[in-house]
């Protein structure tokens, strides 16, 4: 295995504008929000950039294709723009591109935005799009709901979970993050609905309900990273004279066992498990659960955090439903999952996820987080799971102060 | 040359309608109808058409082995006026290329029609399959009379389970009944006339020039197959010397009038119970008559038709909602969401690149690992090799490994259901999951693939094929 970029880029700057239906938005207003806060925080100017990424999922829906809506929107004048786009993993690709930049010495400070512009479909839930010209002539037309709420069958049958059981708790993980959003002015959703609100909830897609899936939102988020070298020649280490370096990112995609093969049994993520256990090694941990300090991971639906618990060995295998509902990951458990609200209460609009979910990490760690603030967090894990349990790309982010 | 049917298979949709319940909500119109409505009418659900109802037939009346020479559909309802409804048939059928394929339509004689040329015409083997998706106007007549289904025979060299003994046909331009390409529902004339001139006039005599044809007294005929409604086939038992007895049942009461394929239907209520010796009369009706007589053999007692019609009809699942039927058959104007509007166009090259995957469920299988696939691999997902060869999965079990019922995804009957299926022998695959009852699926149900109605592109009056899993 390669060494890796552990240690060899920090953020010195970062933007979260507010997530929700931002009806007095367009993507460029989202841009230019995100951004402003992360030059401010960075103290740099948008001259300083060397290089830029744009994350951005749904083109067809807001902005075109190509990194341009960033360049032109920004006034980055003739730099390196590129557009990265991988599904929901999306936003944590933009960050990848900008720290391998900087750490391969290509760019001394470079810039990952990723935005999404959701709320201009005129109805809920996902856009519609195609599949692919094959895919959409032999593939169900699923959605997002469907396709994840096969987990759910799969894993309660396999672990001998009652349906009952099993619904409490993948509503205690939804009841969980809500507690947590409503703390944050950011996300979209505050309210703080009660357990049997939750399960009690209209079905989408069973056996998920409307709080088992995350919102619909609109919102942008950025960072800028350098080395630590340029950190510190620049005075670059902000009012709490500290770095938050990047230990690890890591990916890992589908190559279609899941799709095709009865080695898998639809439970959980394959790729999540892979990219996990290059991403503890490259940032050096042995046992994360002891040593992570708080986890933002893919909240699409409830039951995707519940699988992914146990991907990211945070969980033994077929014990995630007891952990959670003990409150392993509540904001005062061994492990808080989804500080900020999560996916749940943030929204999911899809190329500003990965990066909204680094900015909790990186709020926490320098200890700018309020009211949900934990105590001394050191070490932090972003995790997206792009497309679907069986075809999909895993991306892991591993931060932690230097 | 003996000629026979070796043979026949049948196809009811799950769905059921008690005639009740239609006249409940459309018996204001016309209270004494109503008032005659009793039984059930079969319904197909939105996604079958005749072409996916001749087609599970077909399936049912092709024994593993069976090597066919020619297959025709004959349907009114056919969902292509051009292009090859029989050929696309064949290929979810999984029929070599070269098996000629032809479409029968034009007369509810249709498919009786390709059944006496198959059974008069020396040759090989022929598989005729026959069904109707029957529209019907909302609060119609029809629409309590109709039901929908389908059945199929293959015809070949030997006697097989029913011999062809002869037959006759007469034309004759009465038109008792008519539809034109301008419209989707029948014109139908009055009754009384319809009886004394569209049938009595001719049906008798026909059945009179076939039995003299083939040296057969009437007397004989021990089921007498005449598809049109019980009271005309009184009448016909009565100017033919028969003792109504002989009627083999209309199947009025439990599934309806279902067009091309109902003498075929009948048949294969007939042969359930039919004894060896048996002489079979079997009649098609529409401008003119077509009469087969056939004579049951001995293999009868080893090749009934399975499942059998009867098992079909008790195993229905009744529909509660009468509305299901006019909107299944597109006779309503729906609110279906914005998420109805989504883009369906078919890239026509994609389908014809992958139409071995697309009609007949052709997957990949690896050669040095025997791993199969689908859709097909270019690369085994296991081994790694790039040596492939051909793989159907159209005819093999499967079950379930995940699954949904979805209530955001568009589909003309919510819920969509879906989930990742494993195959028998290997091989997994994401797919369509249809005939479900809400809370009826299971981690580990059984499923058999069935060649459905994918999607319909309205804009451009398409129809997507493709094959869903349906619970055994």
């Amino acid at each position: 295995m390669s060494r890796g970029i552990r240690d060899k880029v920090v953020i010195i700057g970062m933007g979260c504008t507010r997530f929700g239906e931002r009806w007095d938005c367009g993507y460029d207003d989202l841009i230019v929000e995100a951004t402003g806060e992360a030059f401010a925080d960075a103290g740099i100017e948008r001259a300083d950039i060397d290089a830029a990424w744009m994350g951005v999922f749904f083109d067809e829906q807001s902005l075109g294709k190509s990194a341009l809506p960033l360049s032109m929107t920004l006034r980055l004048s003739h730099i390196p723009v590129t557009r990265v786009e991988n599904l929901c993993a999306t936003g944590t690709e933009a960050l990848r591109g900008a720290a391998y930049a900087v750490a391969a010495g290509a760019a001394d400070i470079a810039l990952a935005v990723g935005v999404e512009k959701l709320k201009d479909t005129g109805y809920a839930g996902l856009p519609e799009r195609t599949y692919g010209s094959f895919e959409d002539q032999v593939m169900p037309a699923f959605t997002a709901p469907g396709a994840f709420a096969q987990l759910a069958a799969a894993y309660a049958h396999k672990h001998k979970v009652s349906a009952e059981d099993f619904k409490q708790a993948i509503g205690r993980v939804s009841w969980k993050s809500h507690q947590n959003g409503s703390k944050n002015d950011r996300a979209h959703l505050r309210s703080t609905p009660t357990m049997e609100q939750i399960v009690d909830a209209p079905m989408v897609a069973s056996p998920l309900g409307i709080y088992d899936c995350c919102g619909v939102s609109d919102g942008a988020a950025c960072a800028i990273v350098t080395t630590p070298e340029i950190a510190r020649e620049r005075g670059l280490l902000g009012p709490e004279n500290a770095l938050v370096s990047i230990k690890s990112l890591q990916l890992a995609a589908s190559d279609g066992t899941e799709m095709s093969h009865a080695s898998w049994d639809g439970t959980h993520t394959l790729t999540t498990g892979a990219a996990a256990a290059r991403a503890y090694d490259e940032a050096q941990i042995k046992e994360p659960l002891k040593e992570l300090d708080l986890t933002e991971v893919h909240d699409c639906f409830s039951v995707t955090e519940l699988v992914l618990m146990e991907d990211l060995m945070l969980s033994e295998r077929g014990n995630a439903w007891r952990d959670v509902l003990d409150g392993r990951f509540d904001i005062d458990g061994a492990l808080p999952c989804q500080v900020d609200g999560g996916l749940k209460c943030f929204g999911h609009p899809i190329g500003a996820s990965g990066l909204r979910m680094v900015y909790e990490i990186y709020t926490q760690l320098l200890g700018r987080a309020g009211d949900r603030q934990l105590s001394s967090p050191s070490l932090g894990l972003t995790q997206n799971l792009g497309g679907i349990p069986n075809r999909n790309v895993a991306a892991i982010g591993i931060f932690g102060l230097l | 040359m003996t000629r026979g049917i070796h043979s026949l298979g049948s196809y009811l949709p799950r769905l059921r309608l008690a005639r009740e319940t239609i006249a409940a909500q459309t018996g204001w119109l016309e209270p004494a109808m109503a008032k005659r409505a009793g039984g059930h009418r079969t319904v197909a659900n939105w996604d079958e058409d005749a072409l996916t109802m001749a087609t599970a037939a077909a399936r049912r009346a092709l024994p593993a082995d069976a090597s066919v020479d020619a297959l025709t559909f004959a349907s009114t309802t056919a969902p292509f006026l051009d292009r090859s409804n029989a050929g696309l048939m064949g290929d979810a059928l999984g029929l070599p290329a070269d098996v000629e394929r032809n479409d029968a339509s034009g007369s509810q004689r249709a498919a009786t029609g390709a059944l006496r040329r198959a059974l008069d015409t020396a040759g090989g083997t022929e598989l005729i399959a026959a069904g109707d998706r029957r529209v019907a106007r909302v609060a119609s007549e029809a629409e309590l009379r109709f039901g929908d289904g389908a059945a199929a025979v293959l015809v070949g060299p030997g006697a097989g389970l029913a011999e062809y003994l002869g037959g006759a046909s007469v034309h004759q331009d009465v038109v008792h009944q008519y539809r034109t390409a301008e419209r989707d529902t029948d014109y139908v004339l009055e009754d009384r006339w319809v009886r004394d001139v569209a049938i009595a006039d001719v049906v008798a005599p026909t059945m009179r020039k076939a039995a003299e044809a083939c040296a057969v007294a009437l007397s004989d005929i021990r089921h007498l197959i005449l598809p049109i409604p019980l009271r005309h086939a009184r009448q016909v038992c009565r100017e033919l010397k028969l003792d109504p007895a002989v009627l083999v049942n209309d199947l009025a009461a439990d599934i309806g009038e279902t067009g091309v394929g109902h003498a075929l239907l009948q048949l294969n209520f007939a042969l359930a119970t039919a004894q060896p010796g048996d002489v079979v009369a079997l009649a098609g009706v529409g401008q003119g008559c077509d009469a087969i007589f056939l004579r049951v053999t001995d293999a009868i007692d080893s090749a009934r038709p399975t499942p059998a019609l009867g098992e079909q009809i008790n195993s229905g699942v009744e529909l509660d909602a009468y509305l299901k039927l006019p909107a299944f058959s597109d006779q309503l104007v729906l609110d279906r969401g914005l998420r109805a509007e989504a883009d369906k166009r078919t890239a026509l090259s994609v389908h014809a690149r992958r139409r071995a995957e697309i009609n007949s469920m052709m997957g990949s299988q690896c050669t040095r690992c025997e791993t199969p696939h689908f859709p097909r691999a270019l690369i085994c997902v296991s081994c790694g090799s790039d040596q492939m060869r051909d793989y159907g999965f159209a005819q093999r079990r499967a079950h379930l490994k995940t699954f949904t019922e979805d209530w955001q995804a568009y589909t003309p009957a919510p819920p969509l259901c879906y989930g990742n299926v494993a195959f028998e022998g290997g091989g997994n695959a994401f797919l369509t999951i249809t005939d479900v009852s809400p809370g009826q699926l299971k981690v580990g149900t059984e499923l058999t693939m069935a060649f459905r109605l994918k999607d319909i592109d309205k804009r451009r009056g398409f129809r997507r094929y493709f094959f869903k899993g349906v619970p055994v």
